[in-house]
Parts: structure tokens; C-alpha cells; sequence
């Protein structure tokens, strides 16, 4: 018989090591936001606020920015999954990968060719007066710069977020509520306002406050887009003006925000949301008749803004030389080749060790009472930190604890494992809990220990979560700006960064090359997230004959 | 003989909620013995089972298994360390190994050079030799049903604990499966205790039945006792199509609409008015128009019987099996008698019993 052990939980409780490692990880990711606070509210009243009139704006501007692109991209998102899983849309099959490509896109490159091609006198307007009777100025191409624009960018962008889930929801839940309501008699509009939309909000309002959540941290667009937020200003502070203070000042608004919104999160995850039963049957699709020509045009156009213009701007410019002094800021193809494998070698480090280091935060997440979410809750502090933010509080820790710290890769590997812990906390922990609870109680009941479990039972049932989890990770952190921008070491480039110098410069062809090989290194990444998301890992076989 | 698993006085009852999910329950597992818990669903049957398997803790008493505690005053044995078998409901075969790792993943204390032998021991014992290269999604559910159930047998634990075994089986597979499982269980000699919420699956397959209702033992002992000698009313329904009939004392007899009885013990006919409990083969009728004691309500075809409602003159209802050449349509006056002469069980309120015997006209 084995040693008395005094056990008060659940079976399911994480053994020691998993606790320390967690506790660790938490720290690492609670100390910078912490310190970052602490500067902040030391600097109030000692360092100046920027003046009343630009404070207003830039208030102004982000939440307008984070409402109108989460709004916009709820209206993309749900009307691409209402017509690529309810109805008959010509192509199905297709579009559900297509409307889902733009997340290897980085909005700061949207931003760039959709200012080559939408600014007054751009490529559209010039292709415009030369071939038709309008002239310079008809048409209003400068509303693109600022708010219009900025939101358009972003929730092209961003609206997979809200795709993703609302399409797995229409394809998963039961639709025997839609055939009731059917076989009640109920019209197409009914059923689309009563029965499926009801069904779909929880997901489509978790989407948009993720796209919201993106839009108060996003650096890049605000920046090309020439509209002053929060992240730009924290960026001019800190890098213009050198002034940590203010920067850490400003940043305490956006992390507050930004804390408001997780909270609000939190309240709608886990509600509604999709029962998968086993009499599952796919619903027949709703025909489109005459509808289809409107409905493929929708769809068209949105994925021409999304994808075709910027990708086909893209290959132009990599094949056309415009001006010499765009010649000349270019970078040599196989240096940029080089930049580019060590980039993605770089990323694929950091985003395994992230999704390792997410595994004890996840385990402890539900499995281990309050104290184990409360610690799972904290190795998610990096959430509330935008981009910017993160690379600030690393800058100041920093320089406070280990100088010596500072020159190196090790800060600029931290804040991309800060800032994106958290999402991989998330999608690990949806593997986590497809895996039936029954399994890890057999596991025990047969003489295994609560560690073999985890290493024998659920990590191998989670390796596609887990797979999934890395692949979005490596997305996130190939296209990161800003903290890349702040933090890394001299000599030390990456994609984003070769496309940024040139394009911030307005040098948007000098850019394309690099964005090219990034958009190619985001393919397999983004290969694996559509894998997952359209095939349902193997789970506990059914029991049925 | 040693009992293989104790309980005494065990209650489980978490901060959540608001009355105890096991409440004050004792009993004995026997060696070789299969112990039935059944109960309607809520009544704390599963917890019991999972309170002995070590995937929870009780909240007082104490469980020893084999003589040794396992759970008690503040301490426990983990899982593992239990010697406890489990078949779970869902049987919870790990996806992701084959038939054979399955079973292997059980025998993790045995030398590596004896596993083999284990694992075809295994097999063999519940009829899916060749079958161990297999995945669990590629068998059926009978069939992995029989894999959980050769895991766990397979570190020969002396008991093994099964989880509505049969709930995920089709009706015609059921049976079979039953008596398949009562003598797996024979050639394994290990005790078992099986959860079900089935009063007949428990009267076919168990040694002793321990009856549950909301966390309280209501009655154990062997099948015939709980069906024949229920001792509340609650067990008397549960157990089988139960009608309670009035009964009037009258001297040492009583006196009922379907006919005389004999009391056997006085000290509790003190009281003038009580119930009997009738079931549909201690009673039959025959059309009689001229002195009827009841007419028919309902019929039920049933294959090989009918079965017959029957509204007594006083309103209540008696049930009674005819076999299928006796039709009768609704509406005909019978008259109603015991046949039976076996005693039959009557209550004072909902627990206290004796019994009569009906006197023969």
C-alpha cells in the first residue's frame, strides 16, 4: 500500500510540481504590470499630462477606434458565417477557408497598400481621371486617413475572430431548435431572428470584444492611418521624447480599459455557445434563388478589400521599381531571405516555449480550486497590457532589477511571452476540457499517479489543441510590432520590422518583398488553426452500436 | 469472512449543497458477493461508488477496504493507491491507445515481461482475444464495454465497481451482456458492486441489493427479500408494480374489498385502519355481473399477458396479468381475489410492517 496522503479536493488536482512551475510563470508575467502601475501612479501629479485638447482626442479616438472596428467586423464576421454555413452560397467549401486567411495578414500591411491604392491621388484615383471624366478630388479618398479608415483596416483584418466562432457555433450546436421552429411554421426571417441569431451572440459578442481588445492595443494602422490613440502616443512618448514616466502615465488609462473589457469577457464566455449531441445531422441550406449573384458579391468584395488588394499591391511592387530612392532603401532579396528564416525560427522558439509555459496556468485553471485559478487568472496580467505597454514595463523592470538584462534577446522574449501567454492559457484550455473527466478519474482508479495522468492521458488527448494553440501563437508573434520595434537588440530584424522602417517612411515598395515572405511563413501556421477548426479532434469514441 | 469493503456511518455532504448526497450509510461487501446499489436517479448511488474508488472524500464516517481504512477521520488513500477497479459509464477507454496499451496502462505495477500474459489473460476472459491491436473507436459499444471491463480486472484487484454498466446498451444486447458479466465475474472471483437505476437488471443480477433513496439506505438484502418483503412503502414501489390496498382490523383477522386475512403478530395491529400491498400476481379475476367487487379500467397488451387496471367499488386500484387468451374489454364487472398464499405485506404509515397471510374462501 502506498504512503497516507492527506488529500482535500478533487481527484483532479495538479500535483506539486505543476503548482510551483505555475507560480513561477505568474510572476513572471504579474511583475512588469505591476511595476508599470506603481511608475504610473507615482508619476501622477509629478509628470505633466499632455494638454486637455489632445488628451480628449486621444481618448476620443480609441474608443471610437475599438467600437466602430468591433462593430464593423461583427457585421463582416456574422454575415460571411450566416451565408457560408445556412445558405447555398456558391462555393462553400472555398470561402471557409478564404474568410479566414486575413488573420496572416498584419493590419499594418493592409494599411500600407490600402493607402497606396485608396489615398488622393493614388493609384485608384489616377486610374480614375486618366480613364474617366472625373477629376482630382470628386471623389473624397482623404476621409481614408484617420477614424474611416483605421476602422476599416482593423475589422477587415480582425473579422476571423468574429467568423471563427460564430461558424463553428452554426456548424456544431443542434439544429433541431432551427427544424422546430421550422416545422412550427416559422419564415426563414424568424427563424434567422429568434432561433439562430439568439444562438450565435454569445459568440459573435466574445469575437468583437476580442477585435476590441486588438483595436485599443494595435500600434501600426493608428500610426500609417495618421490617428493619434493611446498606443501611438505611449510610442511617440517613449521613443521621441524618452520620457518613461509619461509613457507609463498614459499607459494606465489603456490598461484599465483594457482590464474592464477582459472582465466583461469573462461574464460571456462559457454562456450559450454550441451542445454537440451525437444525433447530429448537417441542416439543409437555405437557398439563395435569387439572392445568389447579391450574396457572392458581398462576399467578393469584402475578401477583394481583405486579401486580393493587398496581396496583388504586394507582387506589383516587388516586380516594379518606381523611384530610385526606392531602389535604394531596398533590402537585397537573399538578405531578406536570411532575415526571414531567422525570424520564423526565432518565433517557432518562442512560441513553444509559451505554449509549454501556458500548460501549468491551464491545468491549475479549473482543476485547481480557487488558489489554482487565481494563479491561472494572474499568468494572464500580460492580456491587459497592449504591445507598447508590455515592451514599456519590461524596459523599466529592467533597467530597475538586471541592466546587465538589457542589449539582448531575453527582454524582447519575454514580452512576447507576456503578451501572448494568455491567449494560449485560452485555446489550451479549450483542449483541456474537451478531454471527458471520466478519463483522468479511470486513469487514477487504475494505479497511476495524478502526474502520469497528466503526462500519459491528457497531454497526448490535448496534442491537437495544444498544436493549434502553438500555430496561433506563431501568427501572433510573426506579425507583433510594436514591443519587436522597442526591444530588439541592435542588429536583430525581423519582418515586421523591415516592412515597418520602409513603410512608416512612406517607402511602401521597399516593403512589399519582406511582407511577401511573411504572408508565405504565416501559410503553414495558419494551415494547422483551419485544421483544427474544421476537424473535430479524435475525442472519447462514441458508445453507441 | 473478512468483508472486502466497509462502510460506516459514511455521508457526503458538500458546502454546495443543501442536504447530504449520501447520508449515514453503512453496509458489507462480501467476498465473491455482487452488491447491487440501486436507486431512482439523485439518490446517491454514484457518489457511494465514487466515495469507495477514492474520487471523492466523505464528509464522516469511514471506508476500509480489505480490513485497511481507506477514507476517514481526515485522511485517505489516494485512487491509486486503492486496488479498486472502476468501469465508468461512459467506460472512458483512453482514445488514443490501442486495445492493448489500454489494459497495459493498468498493469504498470507488474514486470514488463509478465504484461503480456496479463493482457491476454485479460482478453480471454471477457472473449475479445485478437482483438487487443484494435482502437477503441473501431469497436463497438459492447465491445468496449468489455475492454473497460478487462482493464479493470486486469491488475486482479478483489473488487471492481461498475457505473450503469448497461445503460449504453441496446435493450436485445442488455441481457445478454448480464449474464456474460455475471460470470466473467465468477471466473475472475472478484466481488462487485454495480449502480443502476433498473430495479429489474438489479433483481437479475445481484447477490444482494442495497436500496438508496435520497442519500438513505432503505433496505438491503438479496433480491427476493426486497421484492417480497419491502420493508417502506418507497421500497415497495420501486421494486415492482406495487398497489396498497385498506385494510380493516377485525379481531386477529383483517378485513379487505378483496377478502379476508390472518394476522401472525398482534403487537402492531393495534391500530384500526392500514395498508397491504398487492402485486399484480397475488390477486386474479373473473367476470361477474351479478356480484362484482370492481370493473375494468385500462388494458394493456403485453405480448404474452394482459395486463388489466382495476377500479375497486371503494375507488381504489388493484393491477392483475391474465394470460393472452383472456380478453375482456373495459367496463366489465369482475370480481377480484387473492390467490396467493403467501403473506403479504402491510404498513402503518410509510415504514412500519408486518404480515398477513390471506385466508382461503
Amino acid at each position: 500500500m502506498a504512503d497516507w496522503q492527506i488529500i482535500t479536493g478533487n481527484t483532479r488536482k495538479p500535483p506539486k510540481v505543476v503548482w510551483i512551475i505555475a507560480l513561477l510563470v505568474a510572476a513572471v508575467a504579474l511583475i512588469p504590470a505591476l511595476y508599470t502601475i506603481i511608475r504610473a501612479v507615482d508619476a501622477i501629479g509629478t509628470t505633466p499630462l499632455p494638454p486637455w485638447p489632445l488628451l480628449r482626442t486621444l481618448i476620443v479616438n480609441t474608443i471610437l477606434l475599438a467600437v466602430f472596428s468591433a462593430a464593423l467586423s461583427g457585421i463582416i464576421g456574422v454575415t460571411q458565417a450566416l451565408l457560408i454555413e445556412r445558405t447555398n452560397l456558391f462555393g462553400r467549401r472555398w470561402w471557409r477557408i478564404v474568410v479566414a486567411l486575413p488573420l496572416a495578414i498584419p493590419p499594418y500591411v493592409l494599411s500600407m497598400t490600402t493607402i497606396a491604392l485608396m489615398r488622393p491621388r493614388g493609384i485608384i484615383e489616377r486610374w480614375l481621371v486618366e480613364n474617366t471624366y472625373a477629376t482630382y478630388g470628386d471623389i473624397p479618398f482623404n476621409l481614408l486617413f484617420g477614424l474611416p479608415g483605421s476602422t476599416i483596416v482593423l475589422a477587415l483584418c480582425l473579422s476571423p475572430y468574429v467568423y471563427l466562432p460564430v461558424a463553428a457555433v452554426l456548424r456544431q450546436g443542434s439544429n433541431h431548435l432551427s427544424e422546430i421552429a421550422q416545422i412550427s411554421g416559422a419564415s426563414w426571417r424568424y427563424r434567422l431572428r429568434h432561433v439562430t441569431l439568439p444562438l450565435i451572440i454569445p459568440a459573435a459578442g466574445g469575437g468583437m470584444l476580442l477585435v476590441m481588445l486588438y483595436a485599443l492595443a494595435d500600434f501600426g494602422v493608428p500610426a500609417l492611418l495618421r490617428l493619434p490613440t493611446f498606443s501611438t502616443a505611449i510610442y511617440g512618448r517613449f521613443t521621441g521624447q524618452i520620457d518613461r514616466a509619461g509613457a507609463a502615465l498614459l499607459s494606465l488609462p489603456l490598461i484599465i480599459a483594457t482590464l474592464g473589457l477582459i472582465i466583461l469577457e469573462e461574464r460571456l464566455a462559457g454562456r450559450g455557445g454550441a451542445q454537440i449531441n451525437r444525433s447530429w445531422r448537417p441542416q439543409l441550406p437555405h437557398a439563395l434563388q435569387g439572392w445568389q449573384l447579391p450574396a457572392l458579391s458581398v462576399m467578393l468584395i469584402i475578401s477583394g478589400a481583405a486579401l486580393v488588394g493587398p496581396v496583388s499591391t504586394l507582387i506589383y511592387w516587388s516586380m516594379n521599381v518606381v523611384s530610385a530612392s526606392e531602389l535604394a532603401s531596398r533590402v537585397p532579396l537573399d538578405r531578406l531571405l536570411q532575415i526571414g528564416t531567422g525570424n520564423i525560427a526565432f518565433v517557432a522558439f518562442v512560441a513553444t516555449l509559451t505554449t509549454a509555459l501556458a500548460i501549468t496556468p491551464t491545468l491549475l485553471l479549473r482543476r485547481g480550486g480557487i488558489a489554482g485559478t487565481l494563479l491561472a487568472r494572474i499568468s494572464q496580467a500580460g492580456y491587459a497590457l497592449p504591445g507598447v505597454v508590455v515592451a514599456l514595463s519590461i524596459v523599466l523592470v529592467i533597467n530597475q532589477a538586471s541592466p546587465w538584462l538589457a542589449g539582448g534577446l531575453i527582454p524582447l522574449i519575454l514580452a512576447y511571452i507576456i503578451r501572448f501567454l494568455p491567449q494560449a492559457v485560452q485555446s489550451l484550455d479549450v483542449a483541456f476540457e474537451q478531454i471527458a473527466p471520466s478519463l483522468e478519474e479511470a486513469g487514477r482508479s487504475l494505479g497511476q499517479t495524478a502526474n502520469n495522468v497528466i503526462r500519459q492521458i491528457v497531454l497526448p488527448l490535448a496534442a491537437p489543441g495544444l498544436q493549434a494553440s502553438w500555430a496561433l501563437l506563431f501568427l501572433s508573434m510573426l506579425k507583433e510590432l510594436p514591443a519587436t520595434l522597442l526591444l530588439r537588440p541592435a542588429g536583430f530584424d525581423t519582418l515586421a520590422v523591415r516592412i515597418w522602417m520602409p513603410a512608416s517612411d512612406g517607402l511602401y515598395t521597399a516593403a512589399a518583398v519582406p511582407a511577401l515572405i511573411l504572408l508565405v511563413g504565416a501559410l503553414l501556421p495558419l494551415a494547422l488553426v483551419l485544421r483544427n477548426q474544421y476537424q473535430r479532434p479524435p475525442q472519447q469514441p462514441s458508445v453507441e452500436e | 469472512m473478512e468483508p472486502v469493503i466497509t462502510l460506516q456511518h459514511v455521508t457526503r455532504h458538500p458546502s454546495t449543497a443543501r442536504h447530504p448526497i449520501v447520508n449515514d450509510l453503512s453496509l458489507e461487501l462480501h467476498p465473491g458477493e455482487i452488491l447491487v446499489l440501486l436507486g431512482p436517479s439523485g439518490s446517491g448511488k454514484t457518489t457511494t461508488l465514487r466515495l469507495i474508488a477514492g474520487l471523492e472524500l466523505p464528509d464522516r464516517g469511514e471506508i476500509m477496504i480489505r480490513g485497511v481504512s481507506a477514507a476517514g477521520r481526515g485522511r485517505a488513500l489516494p485512487p491509486e493507491a486503492r486496488r479498486v477497479g472502476m468501469v465508468f459509464q461512459d467506460y472512458a477507454l483512453f482514445p488514443h491507445m490501442t486495445v492493448n496499451d489500454n489494459i497495459r496502462f493498468a498493469l504498470h505495477a507488474y514486470p514488463k515481461h509478465e504484461q503480456p500474459d496479463r493482457i491476454n489473460e485479460a482478453l480471454r476472459l471477457v472473449g475479445l482475444t485478437g482483438l487487443g491491436e484494435r482502437l477503441p473507436h473501431q469497436l463497438s459499444g459492447g465491445q468496449q464495454q468489455r475492454v473497460a471491463i478487462a482493464r479493470a480486472l486486469a491488475p486482479q484487484p478483489p473488487v471492481i465497481l461498475l457505473d450503469e454498466p448497461f445503460s449504453n446498451l441496446d435493450t436485445a444486447l442488455r441481457d445478454h451482456v448480464r449474464s456474460e458479466l455475471r460470470s466473467i465475474l465468477r471466473t475472475a472471483q472478484t466481488s462487485a458492486i454495480i449502480v443502476t437505476h433498473d430495479q429489474a437488471e438489479a433483481l437479475a443480477i445481484a447477490d444482494r441489493i442495497a436500496l438508496l433513496h435520497e442519500g438513505v439506505l432503505h433496505q438491503i438484502g438479496t433480491p427476493e427479500e426486497l421484492f417480497a418483503q419491502p420493508c417502506t412503502r418507497f421500497a415497495a414501489a420501486f421494486m415492482g408494480q406495487a398497489d396498497f390496498v385498506t385494510v380493516h382490523r377485525n379481531g386477529q383477522q383483517l378485513s379487505s374489498e378483496l377478502g379476508p386475512l390472518q394476522l401472525h403478530d398482534d403487537h402492531v395491529a393495534c391500530y384500526e385502519q392500514t395498508c397491504i400491498l398487492v402485486r399484480h400476481d397475488d390477486v386474479s379475476f373473473e367476470p361477474n355481473a351479478h356480484h362484482p367487487n370492481a370493473h375494468i379500467l385500462e388494458r394493456h397488451y403485453e405480448g404474452p399477458m394482459y395486463h388489466y387496471r382495476l377500479r375497486l367499488q371503494s375507488g381504489q386500484m388493484v393491477s392483475c396479468k391474465l394470460p393472452h387468451d383472456n380478453k375482456f374489454d373495459v367496463g366489465t364487472p369482475v370480481v377480484v381475489r387473492y390467490i396467493c398464499t403467501h403473506p403479504l405485506v402491510y404498513f402503518i404509515g410509510e415504514n412500519a410492517r408486518s404480515v398477513a397471510t390471506p385466508i382461503a374462501l
